[in-house]
């Protein structure tokens, strides 16, 4: 806490993931929208090469990506093992007596607002619980399990809640010696068409479908330019989208309920990201998910439909022990109605908050953001009360 | 056009002789709030904010006259006679009381119109709210006055059109953005800006907030900090890191947020 006893959050973003931009629009967002009566935010922009920045600059929109020269007014920044919830100047200048001793901006909460590799798939998470910090969001066994396609579909199964079959390829299948035969024993498993998608990736980033037998050869070796592993799921050629986002709770909260809009049978990543305002300015004037077309709670997607998505969702959060706030895409075949999960985000672009601003009671962004951190110091609270450290019984003095 | 503002309705209004047909949004149910823009902008000024509150509040906002698709009044008006306009129209929409949510210039009118009919108004949400001539320093007030007094010879010595074009030239030179951009609201600038609400602030009993970004040079924070002092009943609140403009659209969730506290205080106390 400051002074004005403000609780301190340190916002994580950017990362070496294929979703860079996306990050930094979720915490440009995420950063504007703090209650800055209560809260003093840390911005905290990690670039494509790893390397962690901190500055007020890292608020302006107009200053991403940074350059060079940016950079070099910015502090360069570090997170030690030590069990210190604080950030450490890295490289600290020389004075007249010597390097000057090292700036330290202890942290209250930690935020991350990361999509993708590095900073949603549990890394970034396994680092803040070894160092013992207060953290938003799912734990590192949940954010791996969801950023991993095939293994979050094999776990949620194991609750009931109905998938599609998949096949895991990894680079190993896709070999040149092996991608024929790699090829004919997925059609012998599964009949075209089908949809290619890199396994550990968000964003719509790598994903095509194949209708013929060349066309799944050029999907997945196109995915595997994205990914180790790749997942080949049947394609439903009749289907929409429904997503809805969970919050942490006793009992849980669940959002409004989206239908995005699309113009192709895949959702690409121009139209999440690129649809309003982003053609001319790119990510510039995107407003990152919040951009994508949607239709909220959409009154001709029949109610047990819609209730069962809720269902699914509030079990799929419980089911891998989620945290904060997630939210879970699934897909609706229109020939028989069935549901299937697709895909789950346990940090979503925006952070979904135009779900919960339109859900029932509305949540707006603002508060949105403060019961997450409520949340964040409610679960490091609770972890400190686990024993750790056994009585000595053999090293003994 | 954001959803809460693009279905556009039109209502005549008479104020101070004359009859205008003026243009506004509504949506939503329930308690009316009123907003009123900046100088320069109209009612769509309001719609990312008005789309992040919820419909069970009435959000109505107004294109002033000679604003957005609103006429220019046929004479040039000072802000007593926009406040005077604002009573009008709260009457004929049938919104008194109402809270005013005000953005610079909408923030002005919404002092005048608590002071003069303070019935209307239950409490002023005010966001980079002008109202203070700002001090203008001594080297800049000294260059404007030598510029003045150059073009103003100029324009006697100088036969026209060459005389009044080197003045109309030396005048660009030391004007404002709004000056420069107003075209025939320059008439109404000139009043508008001479307009100081200082010695009616401590008269103003209704609540107000005043909430002005950190990076605003239009209405810079030393404004609402200056009113707050003079102001009875105000809170006053600095948003780190937004100018005068994005606070509408990038600040628009914080500012829903104080909104709802605003309205919560204001429902406990009343």
């Amino acid at each position: 806490m400051t002074q004005q006893n403000k609780t301190i959050v340190a916002v994580l973003f950017g990362g070496r993931s294929t979703e860079h931009e996306i990050s930094v629009i979720t915490a440009l967002q995420v950063m504007d929208a703090f209650d800055s009566t209560q809260f003093e935010i840390i911005p905290v922009y990690v670039d494509a090469e790893g390397y962690w920045y901190t500055g007020e600059e890292l608020r302006r929109r107009e200053n991403f990506l940074p350059t060079p020269e940016l950079k070099k007014k910015l502090l360069r920044v570090q997170l030690t093992s030590d069990l210190e919830s604080e950030l450490v100047e890295v490289d600290p200048p020389k004075g007249w007596f010597g390097v000057k001793p090292a700036r330290r901006f202890p942290v209250d909460v930690f935020f991350p607002a990361f999509h993708g590799a590095y900073g949603e798939d549990g890394c970034i998470q396994g680092f803040l619980e070894f160092i013992g910090a207060a953290y938003m969001g799912s734990g590192p066994r949940a954010a791996s399990i969801g950023m991993n396609k095939h293994t979050a579909k094999q776990t949620l199964a194991a609750q009931k809640i109905p998938v599609l079959p998949g096949i895991l390829l990894d680079r190993r299948d896709w070999e040149p010696i092996r991608a024929d035969q790699t090829t004919q024993d997925i059609l012998a498993n599964l009949d075209l068409p089908l949809m290619v998608k890199p396994c550990n990736l968000g964003s719509s980033i790598g994903i095509s479908s194949a209708q013929t037998e060349e066309q799944l050869m050029i999907s997945i070796a196109g995915a595997f330019a994205f990914d180790y592993q790749v997942i080949v799921e049947p394609l439903l050629e009749d289907m929409y989208e429904l997503n809805v986002s969970v919050l942490e709770g006793d009992p849980y909260r669940v959002s409004a309920v989206e239908r995005p809009r699309r113009e192709k049978l895949l959702l690409t990543f121009e139209e999440k990201y690129l649809k309003n305002g982003g053609k001319k300015g790119g990510a510039k004037s995107s407003s990152g998910m919040a951009s994508l077309q949607r239709d909220i709670n959409p009154t001709d997607v029949p109610e047990e439909i819609m209730q069962k998505v809720r269902e699914f969702a509030q079990k799929a959060f419980s089911g891998l022990d989620c945290r904060g706030l997630v939210r879970f895409d699934f897909m609706v075949d229109r020939k028989d109605n069935e549901i299937y999960f697709n895909e789950i985000n346990t940090l979503p672009g925006s952070f979904s908050y135009y779900l919960w601003e339109a859900a029932d009671p509305p949540l707006p962004f603002t508060e949105l953001l403060a019961e997450l951190v409520r949340k964040a110091q409610e679960n490091w609270r609770d972890k400190k009360k686990i024993r750790r450290i056994t009585e000595r019984r053999i090293f003994k003095d | 056009m954001l959803a809460s503002v693009e279905r556009k309705k039109i209502v005549s209004v008479s104020c101070c002789n004359q009859v205008l047909p003026i243009v506004y949004s509504d949506c939503g149910e329930g308690f009316p709030l009123l907003y009123l823009h900046g100088w320069g902008q109209n009612l769509g000024a309001f719609g990312p904010l008005i789309d992040a509150l919820p419909l069970s509040l009435r959000h109505i906002a107004v294109d002033f006259p000679g604003f957005g698709d609103s006429p220019k009044p046929a004479e040039n008006w000072g802000v007593p006679d926009y406040a005077e306009f604002v009573h009008q129209f709260i009457k004929k929409l049938d919104l008194e009381p109402c809270i005013i949510i005000g953005h610079s210039f909408g923030g002005r009118v919404g002092f005048r119109l608590a002071h003069k009919r303070p019935e209307c108004v239950l409490g002023l949400f005010l966001i980079g709210a002008a109202g203070i001539r700002r001090k203008v320093p001594l080297r800049r007030r000294i260059r404007i006055k030598t510029i003045r007094g150059i073009a103003r010879a100029a324009a006697r010595c100088i036969p026209n059109p060459i005389g009044a074009k080197i003045k109309g030239s030396l005048y660009n030179r030391i004007a404002s953005r709004d000056y420069k951009e107003a075209g025939a609201m320059r008439g109404i600038l000139v009043k508008v800006i001479h307009d100081d609400v200082r010695d009616i602030l401590s008269s103003i009993q209704q609540p107000v907030t005043l909430l002005y970004g950190s990076d605003d040079s239009e209405t810079p924070p030393e404004t609402g900090r200056q009113m707050h002092d003079r102001l009875p009943n105000s809170d006053y609140i600095e948003l780190p890191g937004f100018d005068h403009y994005t606070i509408l659209t990038r600040g628009r969730h914080q500012i829903a947020h104080q909104l709802k506290n605003f309205l919560q205080k204001w429902n406990a106390t009343s």
